[in-house]
């Protein structure tokens, strides 16, 4: 690798890196200023307060409970997309007939707008009039129709069920292109040794996945960290704030209490979070690869 | 490096071609039966001025609109504001008076009560465009099943001991479904109750009391019908058109739902329910006969725009005796113009619209809800309080202290 | 012999069968908004058993298509289209540029710019959205097609560098160090050389780029009104006086979702390989 001269360096960088200023640097120092002054737009004077926002935010009980849920949220919801992905690859990645169909379908999910999927889930979680209901009662698993965003609890986890649909296919598809990158003669030399296919699972396939595996993990945690239209399109957070994510908790303290201050605050918590979380990866896969 | 120029160029041609053109500006909610379009077509017509109509659905009213404030008005020459918004829009000062463009004739002509309330520090700031509030509706035949007369209930114990026969003797699943999802919903679950009841949600220092006496009957209330199994759990994840829908499928006996929502049961072509749905007063507690929650909306004018005179004329035009009429017989809101409330134009409405006297009295004897620039916040919090107890979380008394210690730490934020 | 033979077909059916499941799993959603996209209003509600409506109507998509009402929806289809073409070709061309840079050529803070890409995609869009409106604001870039195709640019930017990075990794160096000798400057050998190699790789993240773009909601609805709005926004705009119009909801989610649908069909090769040359390294 050689170095770059200074004008090439201009020329090929700088518009890129104007780009990206406009729309993450700056924005990202004025939240960290706007976090350290009382700034709500209804009031006349927007005092700088240091870091009182901080410290509310430490006795702030919708935080705390936001925080949970959202941990439970991405936990539960990567290791689901995770572990369903896994086994999608590798049902996509035997030979059978119409294989490739399931390859174009499962582009699908991945291709539809987040407005979508949140509109498209809602109407079908719907108590009175939903399919899932429906289909539940034709079937005859359900007697009667069950409320299926009416409980905080069972809400979020249906709220997971609709990010599971959405998201799982991305993660598969990388997977199923780790699996293909996979020299088929290491099976042959393990079979050879007579290793039976769960052997071979742990012992070759696992392994060789590991790099693309990390990648995927770590993409959803960040961008299930950061969910925000399923939660606007499908439960509003509710009910009993069962499903307020942080994401759409910031977003509530900056458009309905108009707390700029504080919402900037607990932007930056959150992004502080994503960013322990993301280098802990990174460090994971750099020390891995060494 | 052409291509860069020949993308800048682009860049610059589309830019310049957006601007240009003079131009009204508007920022609307969604526009049921087309009565904006129509009169905006009719003024372009008539005064040769283009308008350009955003229309914005009511989950991002508020934003939107909150955006377009912070930074002079965003472009718009006129904005709506929905009654929820009025103090809070208000607050951020991007509104001419109106008092210097109407003369007190003109303004004389809108209900006073609503010009009352879309004046602010002293300056007029919002045209009122239409009014509505909660009704209850209900399905007479399920009714009639359970040998239940309508006018004999007088208290919301009343409609609590009738929901039992109702749910047994008829095909109703549930005899109510509240809508408490969106903060917004109060109006169809426990502040219209409330107020029914003869409660307030704050004394005139703005201190809570809907956590004491009335305010906890109301919500006990609530709480008791779903724990008897007559009132619907479910309605804490729904919101007011679902429940609306509900209805129409013949599920719930009876709603508490908005002025649109009331015509809508009786739309044949939307309601299973439709010839059998009928309005009446909303039933009261001890000392109350009857109230509720109602809502309006206005349109203002902002401060920034450069063509305040046509904006002006083109909100008269909109407000004006006919856009209104059309809006009420058409079913869909009821008017703010005194002149629609009596005589021969009432006549024709309620032809048109046979519940429309109903509705009107309904209205007239209801009130806006808190007129605090933090409302929204309050309202959240109170529609997690009403969530809490219906899904039994917390008791009616605890959730409604949460939300009124909620509410005090909120208020004492826009001090 | 015969016991792996039994075991085989065991496998067989269980792979088919998975197959099916996983094909109902994945369209069964999609298809049912369809259903309900034709469904009359009052087949919606009627709670009827049948999976398909007696009276199927098209009556929603020719609104839509063809009528007054769906103007303005038509509109924004256009928009969506014009936003995201251009927002992707600005991002491919200067993407190109950086990715090219960072993937070649050493220089000072190229390892904590790396990082920075990365850290663009933790913050969260509440965080940013402000300032981004002010500014734009100033800029007199509010509800233009512009000010969002500047946002979107900057937006898939740092994705576009990432992945179009690893692109140019992959392919031999020496090929470059040919051209050097020859005297080639850094754009020849980029533009003549390096481009062709890589114009699949660029199709592939400009369609990325472009499904991204097409479907982006928040900022979309922050930043746009009448000259600017696109399809996301104009979906959620079927809302009637306080709720939501399953019917017309479904139909516009359908309309909106056409051409990522068929992009991502079409073009599923392209996108594959994209997204993992970009993501799996």
């Amino acid at each position: 690798m050689k170095n770059l001269s200074r004008k090439n360096l201009i020329t090929l960088l700088l518009p890129s890196f104007l780009f990206i200023i406009f729309v993450f640097a700056v924005p990202i120092f004025y939240s960290i200023f706007i976090s350290l002054h009382h700034y709500n737009i209804l009031l006349p004077y927007h005092p700088f307060v240091g870091f009182k926002n901080y410290i509310k935010l430490f006795q702030d009980s919708v935080f705390w409970s936001s925080l949970k849920i959202t941990l439970y949220f991405v936990v539960v919801a990567v290791t689901i997309e995770l572990s369903l992905a896994m086994l999608i690859a590798l049902l996509l990645n035997q030979d059978f007939k119409g294989r490739e169909f399931l390859r174009v379908i499962l582009m699908v999910p991945w291709a539809v707008p987040w407005v979508v999927n949140g509109i498209m889930w809602k109407w079908i979680f719907n108590s009175e009039f939903g399919v899932l209901n429906k289909l539940l009662l034709q079937i005859g698993i359900i007697e009667k129709n069950i409320k299926w965003l009416g409980k905080p609890f069972l809400a979020l986890n249906m709220m997971i069920f609709a990010d599971v649909w959405k998201e799982t296919p991305f993660i598969a598809i990388l997977l199923l292109a780790g699996l293909q990158a996979i020299p088929i003669d290491y099976y042959e030399a393990a079979e050879i040794e007579g290793a039976n296919s769960w052997v071979k699972f742990c012992r070759i396939t696992l392994p060789l996945l590991k790099p693309v595996t990390f990648v995927a993990l770590s993409l959803r945690t960040i961008w299930a960290f950061k969910s925000f239209d399923l939660v606007y399109a499908l439960t509003q957070g509710g009910p009993s704030q069962g499903t307020n994510l942080l994401n759409f908790y910031i977003y509530q303290t900056t458009f309905s209490h108009l707390d700029f201050g504080y919402g900037a605050t607990l932007s930056l918590v959150l992004t502080i979070i994503i960013l322990v979380i993301t280098l802990l990866f990174y460090k994971f896969i750099l020390t891995e690869e060494e | 490096m052409k291509k860069t120029l020949f993308l800048t160029l682009i860049l610059v041609l589309t830019f310049c071609l957006s601007m240009g053109a003079v131009t009204l500006k508007m920022l609307v909610r969604p526009d049921e039966g087309g009565v904006i379009e129509l009169y905006t077509k009719e003024f372009e017509k008539l005064t040769g001025v283009k308008v350009v109509v955003d229309y914005i659905g009511w989950d991002q009213i508020s934003i939107k609109t909150t955006t377009a404030l912070m930074h002079k008005g965003g472009g718009y020459d006129i904005i709506f504001i929905p009654s929820a918004e009025k103090s809070r829009f208000a607050a951020m000062g991007q509104f001419v008076d109106l008092n210097e463009w109407f003369t007190e004739d003109e303004k004389n002509e809108f209900l006073k009560s609503f010009v009352d309330y879309y004046s602010h520090e002293g300056q007029w700031i919002g045209v009122p465009w239409y009014s509505g509030g909660a009704h209850f509706v209900y399905n007479e035949k399920y009714f009639q099943d359970a040998n239940v007369n309508p006018e004999d209930l007088s208290t919301w114990q009343d409609v609590l001991n009738a929901s039992k026969a109702i749910v047994e003797k008829s095909n109703a699943e549930y005899a109510f479904t509240p809508s408490c999802k969106y903060p917004g919903n109060y109006y169809y679950n426990y502040g219209t109750i409330l107020l029914a009841m003869g409660g307030q949600f704050f004394d005139e220092n703005l201190n809570p009391v809907f956590n004491t006496g009335i305010g906890v009957e109301a919500l006990e209330l609530l709480v008791e019908g779903v724990n008897q199994g007559v009132f619907n759990p479910a309605g804490v994840s729904l919101d007011d058109y679902e429940t609306l829908k509900i209805f129409q499928a013949g599920k719930s006996a009876f709603m508490i739902n908005s002025t649109w929502s009331a015509n809508q049961a009786m739309l044949p072509e939307a309601s299973t329910v439709a010839d059998y749905a009928k309005v009446r007063m909303i039933p009261g507690g001890k000392n109350s006969e009857t109230g509720g929650l109602i809502y309006g909306g206005a349109f203002g004018i902002t401060k920034a725009s450069q063509y305040k005179e046509e904006a002006v004329e083109l909100v008269k035009l909109l407000t004006g005796t006919e856009a209104q009429m059309m809006h009420a017989i058409s079913g869909f809101n009821l008017p703010t113009r005194n002149s629609l409330f009596e005589g021969s134009r009432l006549e024709a409405i309620n032809k048109a619209w046979p519940v429309y006297g109903e509705l009107v009295a309904q209205v007239e004897v209801g009130s806006f809800g808190p007129d605090v620039v933090w409302l929204d916040p309050f309202r959240r919090a109170l529609a997690t309080a009403v969530q809490d107890a219906i899904s039994g979380k917390k008791t009616a008394k605890e959730a409604l202290d949460w939300a009124a210690r909620q509410a005090i730490d909120i208020k004492s934020q826009y001090e | 012999m015969i016991r792996k033979r039994k075991k085989n077909t065991l496998f067989k059916v269980l792979i088919y069968l998975s197959a099916v499941v996983l094909t109902l799993y994945i369209l069964g959603p999609f298809l049912w908004m369809f259903i309900s996209s034709i469904s009359p209003e009052i087949e919606l509600i009627s709670g009827s058993r049948k999976w398909f409506p007696s009276n199927p109507t098209l009556k929603r998509y020719e609104a839509l298509i063809n009528k007054v009402e769906g103007a303005r929806f038509r509109t924004a289809f256009f928009n969506s289209l014009i936003v995201a073409t251009i927002s992707t070709i600005l991002t491919m061309f200067f993407g190109t540029l950086a990715a090219y840079c960072y993937a070649r050529f050493k220089f000072k803070g190229k390892k904590s710019m790396v990082l920075g890409i990365l850290f663009t995609q933790m913050l969260p869009g509440a965080a940013i959205v402000i300032p981004i409106y002010l500014f734009m604001s100033s800029l007199n870039l509010l509800d233009t097609k512009v000010g969002l195709i500047l946002v979107y640019t900057g937006f898939i930017m740092p994705v576009a560098i990432w992945i179009l990075k690893n692109y140019f990794i992959s392919i031999p160096q020496e090929i470059e160090e040919a051209a050097i000798i020859d005297g080639a400057t850094t754009f020849q050998i980029l533009f003549r050389i390096i481009i062709p190699l890589v114009t699949p790789a660029l199709f592939a993240t400009g369609l990325y780029s472009f499904i991204t773009t097409w479907n982006e909601f928040f900022f979309a609805l922050i930043l746009t009104g009448s000259n600017s709005k696109t399809i996301p926004v104009a979906i959620t705009e079927f809302s009637t006086q306080g709720g939501v119009d399953y019917g017309m909801m479904c139909t516009a989610g359908v309309i909106g979702s056409i051409i990522p649908l068929v992009i991502a069909i079409i073009f599923k090769d392209y996108l594959v390989s994209g997204l993992t040359a970009g993501w799996a390294k």
